[in-house]
């Protein structure tokens, strides 16, 4: 079975942002950069899917600039046996990207393709379901639990609102976006880095898949960035909790209204 | 110019949120001459009619479907926004919405804007504001009107409240058959939590715990605080990592991000992935023993103090208050 997983660099969570001068973007020196946590969801399942299987490879896929290459080393790290990145220079809209990945993932003929539920940079959560729009395949858009009946049906649980989860059957070839709660990402072991710095990482442009970029962007554009409106700290309470409870509940009702 | 509201309902009424929506698209239509249309896709809500009146909506599109398809809904609501010229089309944030409404801008070749906290119509560009980076960062972003535009807006964000009018509602049925067929994917079940608490992403108010609850079932003083309140509740990452919380609990930069009005942070420190989840609360009240946590740097009010005699005291204050 050849199984995709999609994986996007982004800044670690613990990272302060701080924006560029420009308001074009962030200040990425001396940022830490990791595989977005729900895509590394999304190698695990892949390994595990293919541990099952017994047999196929699993590929890590990414669309952007050489600065990528840690994440799909990372991905190689952890397992993944090929990397595929398709090459971008420029920062595409949610549809462009889906575009480019749609195109790589049919040229290899992948039957099963894992994604993260959203990236944890740009907060869209657009690509993985565009993608699946694009290939003409099902897709399940935040999974927390997987389960390979046959080679071509999934048995998955998708988290809905109220905490509830909907129970899907999905035929093969199909897109799934993980959500936490999936399983438990495995570190790379001492081993798997050393060898994944052997593991080839394949480029590919936009031309290479039939596309062509300067066409691919669409009508939404981010003009630019800024802060959020800084919160200043409020009142403290420190002494006496019954009076302090009483004062708070108090304040809600009377000064922020909100009770 | 055609604005279309994709709204959703539960229990006979259309939620909050759609109607947030519904009254935020009002005023667009209203500022720019549009028409206003709403598509609801469900079983049927008795006075819907009624319900969507006050927004001034010209014309409800109806398909009669209780099952929930990925496939089929979002191939017949790019459909649907083809067949009526749809400019602009808006949801709330739902698993639904965010689950079709990219798959919508794939098929009308467009592009679309999640999540935006802000929405106004200049000429023919839509600008909006969506914060990234889980609210470190405000995006300013533009769409050209060239072509559709499909958007998600946040929960608790929009007033309500209809400014545009009584209006006569033209009543169209869609065929319900497209809605539901679909041979690649199908629900076979649904495990519903027992609860009756508010959507966590929606809610107006969460009490939220950290890892110094100590145990899942300390939850229980969080749970009763929250059912005074009629509130959601959530945790932290490391509560949940810990095993005390479930995952679809989690507040914070590797989980939801809330809205609400009103944020309870219970032995909380206030760590950067968190606050990123829930620093845009209107109202955050935060109650920790470490008088120099980062929580109380972003708080409105702050106790400082053990949650487990805070949490039942607050409780019993809010009861007797909301009794009155």
């Amino acid at each position: 079975m050849k199984i995709a997983v999609c994986v996007k660099r982004v800044p670690d969570t613990a990272s302060n942002i701080k924006l560029n001068n420009d308001q074009q973007g962030i200040v990425e020196d001396g940022l830490k950069f990791i595989i977005s946590p729900y895509d590394e969801f999304g190698v695990e399942e892949g390994l595990k899917t293919k541990e099952s299987v017994g047999s196929g490879e699993v590929t890590a896929l990414t669309v952007g600039d050489d600065k990528s290459q840690d994440v799909l080393r990372n991905a190689l790290a952890m397992g993944c046996d090929k990397a595929v990145m398709v090459q971008s220079q420029e920062k595409l809209s949610g549809l462009s990207v889906a575009k480019l990945l749609a195109a790589k993932i049919k040229a290899d003929d992948y039957q099963l393709v894992f994604t993260g539920k959203h990236a944890i940079d740009d907060d869209a959560s657009q690509v993985s379901q565009m993608t699946a729009q694009l290939l003409d395949w099902p897709h399940v858009s935040s999974v927390s639990k997987f389960e390979l009946i046959d080679e071509t049906t999934a048995k998955v649980h998708r988290d809905v609102d109220g905490g509830n989860q909907e129970v899907w059957e999905i035929k093969l070839p199909a897109i799934f976006a993980a959500s936490k709660g999936l399983n438990q990402p495995r570190y790379a072991s001492l081993k798997g880095i050393m060898q994944s710095k052997s593991k080839p990482i394949e480029k590919v442009s936009a031309s290479d898949l039939g596309l062509d970029e300067g066409s691919l962007n669409n009508n939404v554009k981010v003009i630019n960035y800024e802060e959020p409106p800084a919160r200043q700290a409020g009142q403290i309470f420190k002494d006496a909790p019954q009076e302090a409870v009483k004062e708070v509940v108090k304040k809600l009702r009377e000064e922020a209204k909100v009770i | 110019m055609n604005i279309a509201v994709w709204i959703e309902g539960s229990n006979n009424k259309i939620k909050k949120a759609s109607l947030e929506v519904l009254a935020q698209a009002g005023r667009l239509a209203k500022a720019n001459n549009a028409n206003l249309l709403a598509l609801y896709v469900g079983e049927s809500i008795a006075d819907i009619e009624t319900q969507l009146r006050p927004y001034a909506v010209k014309a409800l599109y109806h398909a009669n479907v209780s099952n929930y398809n990925t496939v089929s809904w979002s191939n017949q609501t790019a459909k649907f926004c083809s067949d009526h010229d749809v400019n602009i089309l808006l949801a709330s944030l739902s698993a639904n919405s965010q689950d079709t409404f990219p798959r919508v801008a794939a098929q009308l070749n467009c592009g679309m804007i999640s999540e935006v906290t802000h929405i106004e119509l200049e000429g023919n560009t839509l600008k909006a504001k969506r914060p990234v980076y889980a609210g470190k960062l405000i995006a300013n972003v533009e769409a050209s009107l060239d072509a559709p535009v499909v958007v998600t807006c946040r929960p608790n964000v929009f007033d309500p409240k209809p400014e545009s009018g009584e209006s006569n509602i033209e009543i169209n049925e869609l065929d319900a058959a497209g809605f539901s067929e679909c041979g690649r994917c199908k629900i076979l079940d649904v495990k519903e939590t027992v609860s009756d608490r508010p959507d966590l992403a929606a809610a107006e108010i969460v009490v939220s715990a950290g890892r110094s609850i100590k145990s899942e079932e300390n939850f229980s003083m969080i749970n009763e605080l929250a059912d005074v309140l009629g509130a959601a509740v959530g945790a932290s990452r490391a509560a949940v990592d810990a095993g005390y919380a479930s995952h679809d609990m989690q507040v914070g930069q590797t989980g939801k991000t809330v809205n609400p009005k009103l944020y309870i942070a219970c032995g909380i420190s206030g760590a950067i992935q968190h606050l990123a989840g829930m620093s845009s609360s209107k109202v955050i009240v935060a109650i920790n023993t470490d008088p120099e946590a980062p929580i109380f740097q972003k708080a409105d009010y702050g106790i400082v103090g053990d949650m487990f005699e805070l949490v039942p005291l607050m409780k019993e204050e809010l009861a007797k208050l909301l009794q009155e």
